[in-house]
């Protein structure tokens, strides 16, 4: 049991009862998602229950690699319950936050959280070592707090008078330590049900997805604070460093010598990060530093002097990115000619300049509004556009048919952004409808059908906002909707990002098609043979070797990078701009670093084995709450319009015997061949076609056996005689 | 941008002018990590504006249709067309149109008396 702590904590609310589960139960899924998803299966004996029923379980689990040195895998935790969010099931789902909070778990002596029941009165838990104890909120006032001033109050509680960097004694009779404690706290949203609410850990770190703020509100939990002083029993410390010093001399570059026309690249995502790199769509003023999660060298927030916006990143920092600069260029170029005048220069690409003398503090503070509320940045992104386009169509706005008084005139404005989340907070006119989410809230005006034909409303897999358009990154689409959420799996995005950078700039991409290709596919086990998995032209969308990519994809992430908990930004590394031949450490990094810490000898292909027993766990789970394959489609106008990137997205494709690359940003999906691709990816997972839902063959070669019980019992197991063959 | 011709204030007026939903211009632009993101753009302002974010997705050609036939400019619009006849890359297109838009609305603005001291 080396890298485990050896227990998880299980509190029930509605009894107030603490206990412990045996974590050695439940060892064999590794950690992460697969402990959570066996967890749950085990304990909610009813999966047709709602998100906000107290018999919803919600898990909060490490890895064994958690609280370690593990390049890229030290810090994340991983939470699952049946969510809130999705359309029109919200599904059994997943979010996953860094930070502290995982590792603080693991020094406290814990694999895991398990909540189940729900409280009569707000309460938080307060976990010091292993002394747990649920206390009320009403003792600090927490309930009403935004989630900066709960963990600030929580930590004030804790730590006494003592400054930041003193030694404190969380127990009386126990250990010192200058740490203070992590808490996951929810903010108003979560509190009032709103169904995008989110939980926060410090100021940036959200579990976003699934709107588990919400189902926390419901089980009136405000915070879980734990503050350890243990450390983590590691099999092979040395093997543990060497592995470390070796990821950081082959797969990244030298800090004293960066290529600089190599770095620039460094910010793709799954890539081995060689330095911290904020990643942040606001340019970052001089009194600001990256801010790195536990363990990890890639710094991929920030801390700024005014500390607004610390730690956000990504879409909390781009989901206002557009309206700010909308209104930055209104501003720009009525002051450009005497602010061209001012610098002596006749060029007009203004904003960076602009950049410099106005700071987009606007932006930092709407990342803030959200995290203080506890609201999911991703629905706003799709959102906000979605209300502007109404009020545009006449529509929605003061005595229209959506009647509203939200200041357009003011959108890029922090006013406009204040105002939407008041109404959502108070369930205020469309507020009230928007606190169910944008998708619930185009049905309540009438208008999901219309305008997810029109694709008005950009939301393209559940109900959920677009990340990546299907239409073009069919790994993610596909995997988005033959699944539970926006996937957020980042492991493919460079096969058609390299590309479509390198083409746009001029000057072409780095490797030609063929090796691009062969570079992942070569270490795509079990289908490794198989290089026209990632060829994305038209003619190989719904192909069989996409098929593969799909079922790889989803075992992937749901072991290496959903239980054992390496980071999505970092992994898997398929190619690394810092390894001479571009080979990144995927394949082999992985089970180096997860041996060294639990000392056992896990391929990777053993990894990806236990993702397809996950993954399986997760669609009976699935089917158990109602899923059928006539319900996995996606809406109409990913197939009857056509995709608007007409910028320079390519991807490798073989035609006519060779291999090139080729453009494919402007495309539909096609309704009967995204069903003939379903019916392949149901063979190649040994489910049964017609249905989607697996058999009792596939489960009991996993060892799922009593999934088949269950499934058999509700009557929803799949026959073997429609097309299950397991390829 | 001494070859674009100066511009009335009523002509100024109608080219930086909000248009309606039926008029809009649809694009986008992608960053990265954080994905795709479609727009609908409802002025020259916001052409400008998606034309300065890292990777903007738009049509050129639409956008020359667009910036001829809704916002009323040939002059500019003449412009967009033998810009991306000439660029040797999308990079190229994308910066010079965007100057190209950025002055057409300094023009405007100038002519509108709308500007102000920086």
């Amino acid at each position: 049991m080396n890298g485990y702590t050896g227990k998880i904590l299980r509190i029930n609310l509605s009894r107030a009862a603490i206990s412990t589960i045996d974590t050695a139960a439940y060892a064999q899924w590794g950690g992460g998602h697969g402990m959570g998803s066996a967890i749950f299966f085990d304990l909610v004996k009813d999966k047709t229950i709602t998100g906000l029923d107290p018999s919803n379980v919600m898990t909060i689990m490490t890895s064994p690699l958690t609280g370690t040195l593990a390049f890229g895998a030290g810090s994340r935790i991983e939470l699952q319950a049946i969510g809130l969010q999705a359309y029109p099931l919200p599904w059994f789902t997943r979010s996953g936050i860094g930070g502290r909070f995982g590792a603080m778990l693991k020094f406290a002596g814990w694999d895991g959280i398990v909540i189940e029941g729900a409280s009569d009165v707000p309460v938080w838990i307060d976990i010091r070592d292993e002394d747990v104890r649920i206390r009320p909120c009403s003792e600090l006032s927490l309930w009403g707090m935004d989630t900066v001033q709960c963990q600030e109050t929580i930590w004030a509680f804790i730590a006494g008078g003592s400054r930041y960097g003193d030694w404190i004694q969380p127990l009386k009779s126990g250990n010192r330590t200058t740490q203070r404690p992590a808490v996951l706290a929810i903010g108003p949203a979560g509190e009032r049900l709103i169904k995008i609410a989110s939980i926060i850990h410090d100021s940036g770190n959200a579990s976003g997805q699934g709107g588990f703020g919400a189902i926390w509100g419901a089980k009136k939990l405000k915070a879980i604070s734990v503050i350890g002083t243990g450390d983590i029993l590691v099999a092979d410390p040395k093997a543990l460093f060497e592995a470390r010093r070796w990821a950081i001399s082959q797969y990244t570059f030298p800090l004293d010598s960066i290529d600089a026309t190599k770095s620039m690249w460094a910010t793709m995502p799954s890539n081995l990060r060689s330095f911290p790199m904020p990643l942040v769509f606001w340019k970052r003023p001089p009194d600001s530093r990256p801010q790195a999660c536990f363990g990890c060298q890639a710094g991929c927030r920030c801390r700024y002097g005014d500390a607004i916006g610390n730690e956000s990143s990504c879409k909390e920092t781009g989901f206002y990115q557009f309206y700010k600069l909308r209104h930055m260029a209104a501003n720009a170029v009525g002051n450009t000619i005497a602010f061209l005048d001012s610098i002596g220069k006749k060029s007009t690409a203004i904003l960076d300049e602009l950049y410099e003398r106005m700071l987009p503090i606007t932006q930092r503070r709407a990342a803030d509004i959200i995290q203080r509320s506890g609201i999911n940045a991703g629905e706003f992104e799709k959102g906000i556009p979605y209300l502007r386009d109404l009020n545009k169509l006449g529509v929605l706005g003061p005595g229209k048919d959506i009647d509203t008084d939200l200041p357009f005139d003011k959108l890029g404005e922090i006013e406009f952004l204040e105002r939407l989340v008041e109404i959502i907070l108070n369930r205020e006119g469309i507020g009230e409808d928007i606190a169910e989410g944008f998708t619930r809230a185009a049905e309540r005006w009438g208008r999901l059908e219309k305008d997810l034909k029109t694709g008005l409303l950009n939301c393209s897999y559940w109900g959920l906002p677009m990340h990546y358009d299907p239409r073009v990154s069919l790994e993610w689409g596909y995997g988005t909707i033959l699944g539970d959420r926006d996937i957020n799996e980042h492991c493919f995005n460079p096969l058609y990002m390299i590309p479509m950078i390198t083409t746009f700039m001029g000057s072409g991409p780095p490797l030609p098609a063929e090796e691009f290709a062969h570079l992942y596919t070569d270490r795509m086990v079990p289908f490794q043979n198989d290089p026209r998995m990632v060829d994305f032209s038209d003619d190989n969308m719904y192909s069989e070797s996409v098929a593969k990519l799909v079922a790889w994809h989803r075992r992937y992430s749901r072991f290496w990078k959903h239980s054992a908990l390496f980071c999505d930004l970092q992994y898997p590394d398929f190619f690394n701009w810092a390894a001479p031949d571009y080979k990144g450490i995927t394949g082999e990094g992985e089970p180096r670093f997860f041996n060294a810490v639990t000392g056992t000898a896990m391929s990777f292909a053993d990894g990806i084995e236990l993702g397809r027993k996950i993954w399986n766990l997760d669609n009976a789970i699935w089917v158990l709450q109602g899923r059928h394959r006539d319900m996995v489609k996606f809406p109409d106008y990913i197939y009857d319009t056509t995709s608007p990137w007409w910028g320079t997205f390519h991807c490798p494709a073989y035609r006519d015997g060779t291999w090139e690359y080729v453009p494919i940003g402007t495309r539909s999906l096609d309704r009967e061949k995204f069903e003939q691709f379903k019916t392949l990816y149901y063979r190649l997972e040994g489910w049964d076609t017609t249905t989607g839902w697996p058999t009792r063959s596939t489960l009991e070669s996993l060892g799922l056996g009593y999934v088949a019980d269950e499934l058999e019992r509700d009557g929803k197991i799949g026959n073997p005689n429609n097309g299950s063959c397991e390829l | 941008m001494d070859d674009l011709p100066a511009l009335e204030k009523d002509a100024a007026e109608r080219i930086v002018r909000e248009v309606d939903f039926q008029h809009r211009l649809i694009a986008g632009y992608v960053h990265e990590r954080a994905g795709m993101m479609q727009l609908a753009l409802y002025s020259l302002e916001e052409v400008f504006a998606l034309l300065n974010t890292a990777f903007p997705q738009i049509n050129l050609g639409e956008l020359e249709r667009w910036i001829r036939t809704v916002i009323g400019d040939t002059a500019l619009a003449d412009r967009v067309r033998e810009t991306v006849a000439l660029s040797e890359n999308r990079h190229q297109s994308i910066s010079r149109i965007r100057d190209l838009v950025g002055l057409r609305l300094v023009q405007c603005r100038k002519a509108c008396a709308l500007y102000t001291a920086f």
